[in-house]
């Protein structure tokens, strides 16, 4: 490849190597910030947003770069097309063209279906699918470019298997795997993986939401007898982009401590 | 007065070759105007390829928005000399 080519590229002109980038959606808290914090244990620089707490996003950000990364951080709703396409390009220019692309801004708005609102259930599309295919259509031509690169999206055994007053989230988790299957496929050619981690009950502020009867419930089911961390979540992740994983793509991954479907 | 730079500043029959292997045709086959998907019944996902070639090839820059322009080796090669002309005079 010529300099030229290199430089379009965001590569140094000698073919030197430079630390890989990851963008990571939702990274303020729970899984999105044990992800952040685990890409930059790995070597990588990273490019998070969040929504709302931008408190929870500098203790996120100076563990990122206790790690040894560069950091960026931007508070941005993924459910706005220009603002998530924005962010993409900030983290383009600042930071370099991605490796690794990690969906994971997402959002519960859960009521039975007969009660649910409009408004309830856009709200979660928005976020969840919406926002998945606004960073990922940003993002995904600058990965073929490389002719490398790894997305994982994040769903839920919610989208695999369906969870009551939980339409809308397993509507918008559901429509996340088909979406990054389809994304395998068209990325295969260029070295793009696609791929998808559906967790079940993880230990994070939106579970800790649930009421207790719903967690024990849900607790007796899991073989494992447990709440999953977003650290667990995090090392599936960082595998998941890493070349360890490079001939693993269009796959849901499931952690879920062996909750049957 | 600068000479503004036209499709003749490329060696064209060297991008007719890129396109041409990229789209998997006999070079003969794209000729200026033949629209990739409707004459030459090309799968859309071929411009991708043939941006991801041509930057490699030119060390040009093409953005997702150029995509949709790709759609015939005339629109390429337009494209081409006016980003080649740019890096030029940049």
């Amino acid at each position: 490849m010529s300099a030229a080519a290199r430089a379009v590229r965001g590569e140094a002109a000698d073919g030197a190597a430079r630390r890989p980038v990851a963008l990571v959606t939702g990274g303020s808290r729970g899984i999105g910030r044990a992800v952040v914090v685990r890409l930059a244990e790995d070597g990588h620089d990273v490019a998070f947003c969040y929504r709302s707490d931008a408190d929870a996003a500098e203790t996120t950000a100076k563990a990122a770069r206790a790690a040894g990364a560069r950091v960026l951080a931007r508070r941005v709703d993924v459910a706005e097309a220009g603002a998530a396409r924005e962010f993409v390009t900030e983290a383009v220019r600042e930071l370099g063209p991605p490796d690794a692309v990690v969906t994971c801004a997402g959002i519960t708005r859960d009521r039975p279906l007969a009660l649910m609102t409009d408004e309830e259930w856009r709200e979660v599309i928005d976020t969840n699918l919406h926002g998945t295919y606004h960073v990922c259509r940003a993002a995904v031509f600058p990965l073929m470019k490389r002719r490398k690169g790894a997305i994982v999206t994040l769903s839920s055994v919610a989208g695999v298997h369906g969870s009551a007053a939980q339409t809308n989230y397993a509507a918008s988790k559901a429509g996340i795997i088909g979406f990054t299957r389809s994304l395998a496929r068209e990325g295969g050619k260029y070295g793009v993986r696609a791929n998808v981690v559906a967790p079940g009950l993880i230990t994070t502020d939106m579970t800790a939401a649930l009421p207790e009867a719903v967690t024990k419930r849900h607790l007796e089911q899991i073989p494992l007898g447990r709440a999953g961390t977003p650290k667990e979540v995090a090392d599936l992740v960082a595998y998941l982009v890493s070349d360890r994983a490079a001939y693993i793509t269009g796959q849901v991954v499931e952690i879920n401590g062996g909750l049957p479907g | 007065m600068t000479a503004q730079p036209t499709i003749n500043t490329l060696d064209v029959e060297e991008l007719r070759a890129v396109v041409a292997d990229a789209l998997e045709l006999p070079v003969e086959e794209v000729t200026d105007d033949a629209r990739f998907k409707e004459d030459l019944d090309v799968d859309s996902l071929i411009s991708l390829e043939i941006a991801v070639r041509i930057e490699e090839q030119y060390g040009i820059r093409i953005d997702d928005s150029d995509l949709a322009d790709l759609g015939s080796f005339r629109l390429i090669s337009e494209l081409v000399a006016d980003r080649v002309a740019g890096r030029s005079a940049a």
